[in-house]
């Protein structure tokens, strides 16, 4: 058994420092997903705490079926995303306008990170959705290839892709920047 | 051709992932090099400006609380059903609730959060995220030492229900609380300069010149905290199972030489 079934196995029976260890496991990446999917920083934090409330409330349901536990906490927080931008019609804000708080006490690093990552999320605004989607769920949760490609129901040469042509399109917007 | 650089820039980029160089890749795939680079290039920069996106402690620390209090409220709700193992779950959900809610909580009232309870890590990592909100070098000093008054009720405790095997990770727990303080003495001195002087107090009028206030503070405290555990310790001893008492006696003499080790590196400061 692997370390994370046996883990995953036991928060599903209720093992509270078993669930502990998921939290402290994804809850950044999680985050750091919906924040570059929704370039809010506010609804990025909603999100990220429904996804955690939702995985506690589902995960005494939550059987091993051989998939790694990530497709099943990315696919509520996909989910969640999909509902918020259908709900509310949700358009991702200007790049700048809000920016993650972070953990410096260094004021000028503060800002200094703040503004690149501002920049990357107008360089990121200007993919398609899939596009983003990919490079968000590679990029920002730290999902394999497989991983992104059992999320989006894609196959894998589709999400190798979707990446190389992000990242194309992205390096365009760089250099025409310069 | 497309379909090939998908696959040879996905390989790169796992591979930069795992910590190997660039350069490195571009020396597997010399032909396609000079299209790879910028890729790779533009991939790593991605990355490292995405790790920079963090959640904010505040928020962490919140969200953690509000899961601990829904756990309690579904525990509380099946209390009846619940079977005695699950108890100590109850208790220790509690007991974090309570930290969280009241603020610094006497050591009595948050040790019901044992170390071999299943609760346990989540106290632990409630206690890191309020040591990331202090907002100053004292206020982390001093929740510092708190916990590391807890986790010396918290060895006397296990001592008491003869469980000595939690002893030597909970020494450990007390004794990087302990450095931590020191060094939050340390950051004060690097910051505002000056001495430490502890247990001197400050002329009349004002502040002693060469002084610094939070260090001295920082330095008291350790001594007070010292005190304190010393008389926890001694007490804990007459009360715990003579089959325990070696374990408990091992854990008070380390106890004791890491307090006076940071007394002396705080008296050989000045």
């Amino acid at each position: 058994m692997s370390v994370e079934k046996e883990v995953v196995c036991r928060a599903a029976k209720g093992d509270g420092k078993a669930f502990a260890s998921l939290y402290e496991e994804y809850f950044d990446r999680i985050y750091r997903y919906l924040y570059l999917r929704l370039e809010n920083q506010s609804d990025a934090e909603d999100l990220t705490q429904e996804v955690f409330v939702k995985a506690l409330e589902a995960i005494r349901g939550y059987r091993w079926r051989g998939l790694p536990f990530a497709s099943w906490l990315f696919r509520i927080a996909h989910n969640l995303m999909i509902d918020l931008i259908r709900k509310e019609g949700k358009v991702a804000q200007e790049a700048g306008e809000e920016t993650p708080a972070g953990s410096e006490a260094d004021p000028a690093a503060i800002a200094e990170r703040n503004l690149e990552v501002a920049r990357l999320m107008d360089n990121m605004d200007r993919l398609s959705p899939a596009q983003k989607e990919v490079l968000s769920l590679r990029f920002g949760a730290g999902l394999s290839i497989a991983e992104v490609a059992r999320l989006l129901g894609k196959s894998p040469g589709t999400v190798k892709a979707l990446q190389y042509n992000g990242i194309v399109a992205l390096r365009k917007r760089l250099t025409g920047e310069r | 051709m497309a379909g090939k650089m998908e696959d040879i820039l996905n390989d790169c980029l796992e591979r930069i992932f795992r910590g190997e160089s660039i350069e490195g890749c571009l020396a597997s795939y010399p032909q396609e090099a000079s299209e790879l680079e910028p890729l790779l290039q533009t991939g790593l920069s991605l990355a490292q400006k995405s790790a920079a996106i963090s959640p904010s402690p505040e928020f962490k620390a919140s969200v953690l609380s509000r899961l601990e209090a829904r756990l309690y409220t579904t525990e509380e709700k099946a209390r009846v059903k619940v079977p005695f193992w699950r108890m100590r779950w109850v208790r220790a959900a509690a007991s974090v609730v309570i930290v969280l809610s009241v603020g610094i909580g006497t050591v009595a009232a948050s040790a019901k959060a044992l170390p071999d309870g299943t609760l346990y890590p989540l106290k632990l990592a409630v206690e890191q995220a309020r040591v990331s909100l202090a907002r100053s070098n004292v206020s982390r000093a001093e929740l510092h030492l708190q916990f590391a008054e807890e986790r010396v009720y918290e060895i006397t405790l296990m001592a008491g229900e003869g469980k000595e095997e939690q002893i030597p990770g909970l020494v450990e727990r007390f004794s990087n609380h302990l450095e931590e303080a020191v060094g939050s003495a340390q950051g004060a001195l690097r910051t505002e300069g000056g001495n430490w002087l502890a247990g001197v107090a400050p002329g009349e009028g004002g502040k002693s010149p060469g002084v610094n206030e939070d260090a001295a503070a920082i330095g008291n405290a350790i001594t007070e905290s010292s005190e304190r555990s010393t008389e926890m310790l001694e007490a804990a001893l007459v009360e715990t199972p003579q089959a325990s008492k070696p374990a408990l006696q091992q854990a008070q003499e380390d106890i004791i030489g890491k307090y006076q080790e940071a007394i002396a590196r705080i008296t050989g400061e000045q």
